[in-house]
């Protein structure tokens, strides 16, 4: 076990800015300050929701996290490693240590490959027999069968294809796992059980999450801490109890005011 | 009660034509619908709540077969003719899609789009067209209506766009708005204001209003009456207050339950319902929920259930609430305790 307060992921004076095209090719390029200056630790076994509304940079935190993307400016350090100043061999070996599971589980999935196939394909320099036998314990602690292996996606519902979303994450047994709305595309009652089943895979793991959603409750449930995201400024962040306690920002409190189903006043 | 109600469904059911064959996926719905009335249908995937708005818009897929009895205002709707149908389609009942960016017309300004259900259904003229329109726009609250007229779909915000749908269904001043879940596609924030304004405007007009989500929350917000659909057919329905208070059916209670809510103790385990929804394909012929339900027994996979009505809180059967009864498919109801 690791010790917990080990700080896993630290991101420092994170800015990001896309360049949009030109409204005509006389005019010069706009840009758009996606991110700015964001701050924040990530200690192993803990885990950090970032809320938000649409377009103020969630995603695009999670990407630079990933490393899917190159950030303007700041660091992103994952075990004291600046993931984007690595030379790209050295980020490929240390990209299995942290894994994403994406928002829409019938776009994440390839149509075309078996289970089997798209469990695996994060390792590398393993044998057929071992990456079947690995990929064998991941569905076993997603809840699924190891007959499924051999099926496509389309045979399994919703559900169901994030369970293997989340199996190919936990395969190269990550100690960061990047979730984008991972329950936004379920029904209530999956959402359930997938929520579950993070969480007891975070206890069995001692995983850490980076947990975007706009669904507060969720990330009340599982994140320590939060980050609330306007325009790609951190307006708030601080631990989950506290925050969802005595909000600060306006941004936040229109955030929990807008959960249908809440009596206003109540906050 | 005396009055024709304002849209009344009578044991519906609709088969859809499959590769593998015929699929009865609405199994005997029934309601009443009196005019000013919220109604809220509730439900997971695949359990027919958008085949219902469907077949009430007539809209099913062709070669689908129905059965049973849609009125408005008395007038039966099942086996119109096409022509008769799209008099009414627009014109008596308008409809909120889910996903607004593909329900618009990426090709269309939006006045175009808004003004033709009026020059369809009521010949307006172009000049009186224009006028309407932008009166509808500033009804819907878009920002800047008067710019925006000639503007693309793709111009706009989800929420913008939605409220452009708005002003499409409600351009002929239906007698009954069907929001399909109008929300999904939007920010929690925006969420609030779309239904807010859609609430207010149907309040306004007096119309009908049948809110289709899978948001428990949200109807508790927006509707007077929740129905609670799984395979096909309701399975508890009740006013609002009274669901939320006392749920009888075991299906309703597993929902509740699995939801997460603010105030829960960090990393408190949900309480799941087992199994999933099953295939359309197979659906269990008797109670649809029996192979999930804890409480299932042999007499559960006889025979459908019928609705059967359950007691009424004192508090409730004593206000003005129009229509207070509370209705629960399952045949072990007053042997299950109802969950507050």
């Amino acid at each position: 076990m690791m010790n917990a307060h080990i700080t896993l992921l630290e991101v420092k004076d994170l800015s990001h800015v896309y360049t949009l095209a030109r409204p005509s090719w006389l005019s010069p390029k706009s840009t758009l300050q996606a991110l700015h200056q964001i701050n924040f630790k990530l200690s192993a076994g803990k885990s950090l929701g970032i809320v938000g509304e649409s377009g103020s940079g969630k995603s695009t935190l999670a990407r630079l996290v990933m490393a899917l993307e190159k950030p303007t400016q700041g660091q992103v350090l994952f075990n004291g490693q600046d993931l984007h100043a690595l030379p790209s061999h050295q980020l490929r070996e240390i990209r299995p240590h942290f894994q994403m599971v994406f928002q829409d589980p019938y776009s994440a999935l390839d149509p075309r490959q078996t289970v089997l196939e798209i469990v695996t394909e994060p390792l590398y320099g393993k044998t057929k027999l071992e990456m079947k036998e690995l990929a064998e314990l991941a569905l076993s602690e997603v809840g699924l069968r190891s007959s499924d292996l051999l099926k496509y996606p389309h045979e399994f519902s919703g559900g169901q294809r994030q369970r293997i979303a989340i199996a190919r994450a936990l395969i190269t047994r990550p100690s960061l796992i990047v979730a984008d709305e991972p329950l936004s595309a379920l029904d209530v009652s999956v959402q359930a059980q997938v929520l579950n089943l993070m969480m007891d895979l975070q206890d069995k793991h001692n995983l850490s999450y980076l947990l975007v959603s706009h669904d507060l409750a969720v990330v009340n449930l599982m994140c320590d801490e939060v980050l609330v995201l306007q325009d790609g400024c951190m307006v708030e962040y601080g631990s989950t109890e506290e925050l969802f306690k005595y909000p600060q920002h306006p941004c936040t409190k229109s955030l929990l005011a807008a959960i249908p189903g809440i009596d206003s006043q109540a906050i | 009660m005396t009055t024709t109600p304002l849209l009344s469904i009578q044991n519906l059911c609709v088969s859809l034509e499959t590769a593998q064959g015929q699929v009865e996926a609405l199994r005997g719905l029934s309601f009443d619908m009196q005019s000013g009335e919220k109604m809220g249908l509730i439900g997971e995937s695949g359990c027919g709540k958008s085949l219902t708005a469907l077949a009430i818009m007539g809209l099913l897929p062709m070669r689908s077969k129905v059965t049973g009895s849609i009125k408005l205002n008395g007038t039966e709707l099942i086996g119109m003719r096409d022509e008769n149908m799209c008099r009414i389609r627009g014109a008596r009942m308008g409809m909120i899609f889910q996903e607004p960016m593909t329900a618009l017309n990426p090709l269309q300004t939006i006045w175009q789009q808004i003004a033709e259900p009026l020059q369809l259904h009521q010949g307006m003229s172009k000049s009186a067209t224009q006028l309407r329109v932008l009166e509808l726009l500033e009804r819907v609250q878009l920002s800047r209506a008067k710019e925006r007229l000639m503007a693309y779909p793709h111009q706009l915000s989800g929420g913008q766009r939605q409220r452009v749908m708005i002003a499409m269904a409600l351009a002929c001043q239906p007698d009954i708005l069907i929001a399909d879940e109008p929300t999904t596609a939007l920010d929690v924030t925006v969420q609030k204001e779309v239904l807010n304004l859609i609430s207010q405007l149907v309040s306004e007009d007096g119309m009908g209003l049948l809110l289709i989500s899978h948001d428990l929350g949200l109807m508790r917000d927006q509707v007077d009456r929740v129905m609670v659909m799984y395979g096909g057919s309701v399975v508890e329905s009740a006013p609002t207050q009274n669901l939320f208070q006392h749920r009888r059916h075991p299906y309703t209670q597993g929902l509740f339950a699995a939801r997460p809510q603010l105030g829960l103790k960090r990393g408190t385990r949900l309480t799941t319902i087992p199994g999933q929804v099953p295939d359309l394909l197979n659906w269990p012929t008797a109670c649809a929920f029996a192979d999930r339900c804890a409480h299932v027994e042999a007499a559960c996979r006889d025979a459908l259930p019928p609705l059967s009505q359950a007691s009424i809180s004192s508090d409730l059967a004593n206000s003005n609430h129009s229509d207070t009864s509370h209705w629960v498919r399952c045949i072990k109801w007053q042997s299950i305790e109802s969950q507050p």
